[in-house]
């Protein structure tokens, strides 16, 4: 019974512990462990402030030394009669000046970071262009024609789901000058970018409007092709391949947007990003339904938008009567042009090739770049062609003839290269048949010879999937990287944070002393030197409880001093009259004292009283018009046997 | 002068716009090439293009007082006035930098080398090329894509029949059909480009002089020299 008994209260004082524990768990959880976190943010953002402030001062400093320096040159130039030169140094100066101004605002508002992200000026530091719900600004983008600023960003926790670790944010401002027609153009276009799957999220509202599409890392292709093109020298083989194998991933991504019933546009080398992973079509600001019933406009890039499209446009033709395809296909064709000559087509299909390409190539560009009526029906017969002559060991060996569109079949995407070592006369040739012996109209019976069964090829798919695995394993690798510099930024902050609150405190609480001693007019000062000398009368007051002869010493004293000593019995009850109840001790003791004294022209009053801690001191309040000390005058009472009967 | 050559400037004056695309397309290239031989390495890129549109716009204001009975070269005209639009670049420079609305023109008549008070050879060599450009653009369009890639390749790229026929897979008299019948187009468009675009007798005699009116040996050699001369017209700026 005892036992059992045991055993329940034993019971009893677990479950009692484990409900405290769990309490007690929750209650750090839930409210400590927040205002720890808060603290910590708090203390980080002092920090950066901090830190901002400083490097913004050091900004405004650097700034106003060049300018400084900039004024001899000015007033050089002015003498030497360079009016432009002069006033370009001014408007320069002028712009840093500004610049300083807007920084220094920046200390009681919000530093200025342009010139921090990029050399150009972003708005990046507008609070009203940077904040995007969802997302965490991390960066710009230089700003294209179209009036819009270009932000990395990363995703917050308000983020759509799975969305990439980095996105570019495209956003129109009207406060920032972007155009309300091309608001209104990329925003028409927005839902064709959104059924592509192109658009991860967006927003309109009165002044702004913004979408969010995947970041894609990697450099123009009109820098990459210029790279390629430095020393003059013609395309290697190597180079070639990777031009086209670009050309057939762009027109690719094109075949999914007609397929989709959009055409993008404004297909150039500026809009195409390569990587590792191939060549990549962006900017969406264009993109038009295939069946849009708005009339079409001549909104493209030159050299690289098709002629008749702007002949078609001027006529006043709707979207819905042309085939937008087509023209997405010429530009196709000028950015492969671009891509193997170096420069773009001045003279458009009839533009001359000076690098050594090989005739399937050549003759794929102008096939994209004919005339409308004669171009490539659609991208998946250019794509098939591209196909065909990337995938061949040699493509400057292939010839027009062996490409599918000539030939009218319909490759296999995926590919082997074709046979191109057995090229040239030994190969046999297609059959024929002439359907109009005076035009020579002909049409092709068979398949080029030699063409074999396309196969997968699994080598290449494995080496595509791990060069895709290894561009995620970079792209995790480069997102804790950043999160590793942000940890890192934030921590620095927080020591800088903590550092500022503790001195500031310490000289917070410092001044506090200091005001309260130096500034409080009933400050007291006791001193243990002697009573102080003057002129006048003084009134002795004697408060001390036990000795009777010392006010005979304080008048002493004060006499030694210069003083004219009373103590007249009618003044003292005045003044003891005066005196608060709580004594001298009280604030309104020396106001109250001064009244007397002004009345009775007394120039002092001296309240003699005992010291709690020393039996033979005494202790002399002495209040004159214009100060009020404590003296303590050690050991005067020591000798003196004349006791007082009663306080 | 020729009905096609009144009915084209009367397509200009009614502000057809597909017939001033043609003007500027033809001739563009042309005037900026002009343009920057003034400028003598003076006006950048991006100031010819300019010059070079409002030289457009001011022949657009002005077309209506052009008289092509009078006997005066279409692109003599066009010239005048983009030696005006420049003349008006180089005026308002020079205030810029003086500080004064002062016209200081006759004093920079310099920077236009070569000019003189006439028209040089070359320019007109160059309008002659940019019409045939034009011509083998309208003929590429009517011809089949083929045929005048077989054509483009025989005569433009210089390759032997024997070759052309390797590449296309075909024989070489299929490549002789096609050479013909792009050659028919071709004939056929210059005839037509060089008739609209031609204001004096001179202008069109030039079909003739340059050899395009020859049998086809002459022919293909006659238009392959036109041609690559033409399309090289940007390449000097």
């Amino acid at each position: 019974m005892v036992i059992t008994s045991w055993l329940v209260i034993g019971l009893i004082v677990i479950l009692a512990a484990a409900i405290v524990s769990a309490a007690l768990g929750v209650v750090f959880w839930q409210i400590v462990t927040p205002l720890i976190r808060s603290c910590i943010r708090v203390i980080q953002w002092i920090g950066t402030l901090c830190l901002e402030i400083v490097r913004d001062l050091l900004v405004a400093a650097w700034n106003i030394v060049v300018a400084i320096a900039l004024t001899p040159a000015i007033v050089g130039s002015l003498l030497l009669g360079r009016w432009e030169a002069a006033g370009s140094m001014t408007r320069q100066i002028g712009r840093r000046f500004r610049r300083t101004g807007r920084r220094v605002a920046g200390l009681l508002t919000k530093p200025a970071d342009e010139e921090v992200v990029q050399a150009h000026r972003t708005s990046v530091s507008r609070k009203s262009s940077d904040q995007f719900p969802g997302w965490h600004v991390v960066g710009a983008l230089p700003s294209g024609g179209s009036g819009a600023s270009l932000h990395i960003a990363e995703p917050t926790s308000d983020a759509p789901p799975n969305s990439p670790d980095r996105v570019v944010i495209k956003c129109f401002d009207l406060t920032m000058g972007s155009p309300l027609s091309q608001m209104i153009r990329e925003s028409r276009a927005l839902g064709g970018a959104k059924r592509l799957g192109l658009v991860i999220d967006h927003d309109l509202d009165e002044t702004r409007f913004w979408y969010v599409m995947r970041f894609i890392p990697g450099v123009h292709l009109a820098d990459a092709v210029e790279g390629m093109h430095a020393g003059d020298v013609a395309l290697s083989g190597e180079m070639l391949a990777t031009t086209l194998s670009w050309a057939r991933d762009v027109t690719a991504t094109l075949h999914q947007y007609h397929e989709a019933g959009f055409w993008h546009k404004d297909v150039k080398p500026e809009n195409i990003i390569t990587n590792d992973t191939g060549a990549h079509l962006v900017d969406l600001g264009l993109v038009t339904p295939l069946q849009s019933a708005m009339t079409l406009t001549t909104h493209g890039t030159e050299y690289f938008r098709d002629p008749e499209l702007v002949r078609q446009a001027l006529r006043g033709a709707k979207v819905s009567e042309v085939d937008g395809a087509k023209f997405d296909l010429y530009s196709t064709g000028a950015v492969l042009y671009f891509m193997v000559e170096g420069t773009f087509p001045a003279h458009g299909n009839l533009s001359r090739f000076d690098r050594e390409t090989g005739d399937a190539v050549r003759w794929v560009i102008r096939r994209a770049m004919a005339d409308y009526q004669q171009r490539y029906a659609s991208a998946s017969e250019l794509l098939a062609d591209l196909t065909f002559v990337a995938s061949a060991k040699d493509p400057r060996a292939v010839r027009p003839a062996d490409l599918p569109s000539f030939t009218h079949v319909t490759p296999d995407m995926h590919a082997p290269p074709p046979p191109t070592s057995a090229m040239g006369a030994s190969v046999k040739r297609p059959r024929i048949e002439v359907t109009d012996w005076w035009t020579g109209a002909y049409r092709v019976l068979d398949a080029v010879p030699g063409m074999k069964q396309k196969l997968p090829n699994a080598f290449s798919n494995a080496i595509k999937l791990r060069d895709e695995r290894r561009a995620q394993r970079e792209s995790a690798r480069e997102a804790r990287r950043a999160r590793r510099r942000a940890s890192n930024g934030g921590f620095f902050a927080f020591l800088v944070g903590l550092l500022i609150l503790t001195t500031s405190g310490y000289f917070f609480f410092e001044a506090i002393s200091y005001y309260a001693s130096a500034v409080n007019p009933m400050a007291i000062e006791v001193s243990h030197d002697v009573l102080p000398g003057g002129e006048g009368r003084a009134l002795v007051v004697n408060d001390h409880p036990r000795r009777v002869d010392s006010m005979s010493r304080v008048e002493g004293q004060l006499k030694q001093g210069g003083w004219e000593c009373t103590s007249d019995a009618s003044l003292e009850a005045t003044f003891r009259g005066h005196i608060p109840f709580n004594g001298t001790e009280s604030a309104d003791f020396p106001e109250r004292a001064r009244g007397v004294m002004r009345e009775h022209a007394l120039a002092a009053a001296a309240v003699i009283s005992a010291p709690s801690d020393d039996p033979n001191g005494v202790e002399v309040v002495f209040v004159t018009p214009e100060t009020m000390r404590t003296y303590r005058l050690q050991g005067l009472a020591a000798e003196s046997l004349d006791v007082q009967s009663s306080p | 002068m020729h009905q096609m050559t009144t009915t084209f400037v009367r397509r200009l004056r009614e502000r057809d716009e597909a017939a001033w695309f043609e003007l500027w397309r033809a001739f563009g290239p042309v005037l900026r090439a002009q343009l920057t031989k003034w400028g003598n390495g003076r006006l950048g890129q991006e100031t010819v293009r300019d010059l070079s549109q409002e030289t457009l716009a001011a022949l657009s204001k002005s077309i209506d007082r052009f008289d092509p009975s009078c006997g005066v070269r279409f692109s003599t005209w066009l010239l005048a006035i983009a030696r005006h639009s420049l003349s008006d670049e180089i005026d308002r420079r020079m205030a810029l930098k003086r500080g004064a609305g002062k016209r200081p023109s006759h004093l920079e008549e310099a920077w236009m080398g070569g000019l003189g008070d006439g028209v040089d050879a070359a320019y007109e060599q160059r309008i002659f090329e940019a019409k045939v450009a034009a011509a083998i653009r309208h003929a590429e369009s009517d011809a089949d894509f083929l045929s005048f890639e077989i054509y483009r390749m025989r005569v433009f790229d210089g390759r032997s029949g024997k070759e052309v026929a390797a590449q296309m897979g075909v024989s070489q008299p299929t490549i002789s059909r096609n050479l013909q019948q792009a050659r028919g187009h071709l004939r056929t468009r210059l005839r037509e480009i060089i008739t609209t675009w031609s204001f004096t007798t001179e202008e069109i005699a030039e079909l003739e002089l340059a050899g395009l009116d020859q049998d086809d040996s002459l022919f293909d050699e006659a238009l392959s020299e036109i041609w690559h001369r033409a399309i090289t017209v940007d390449d000097t700026w």
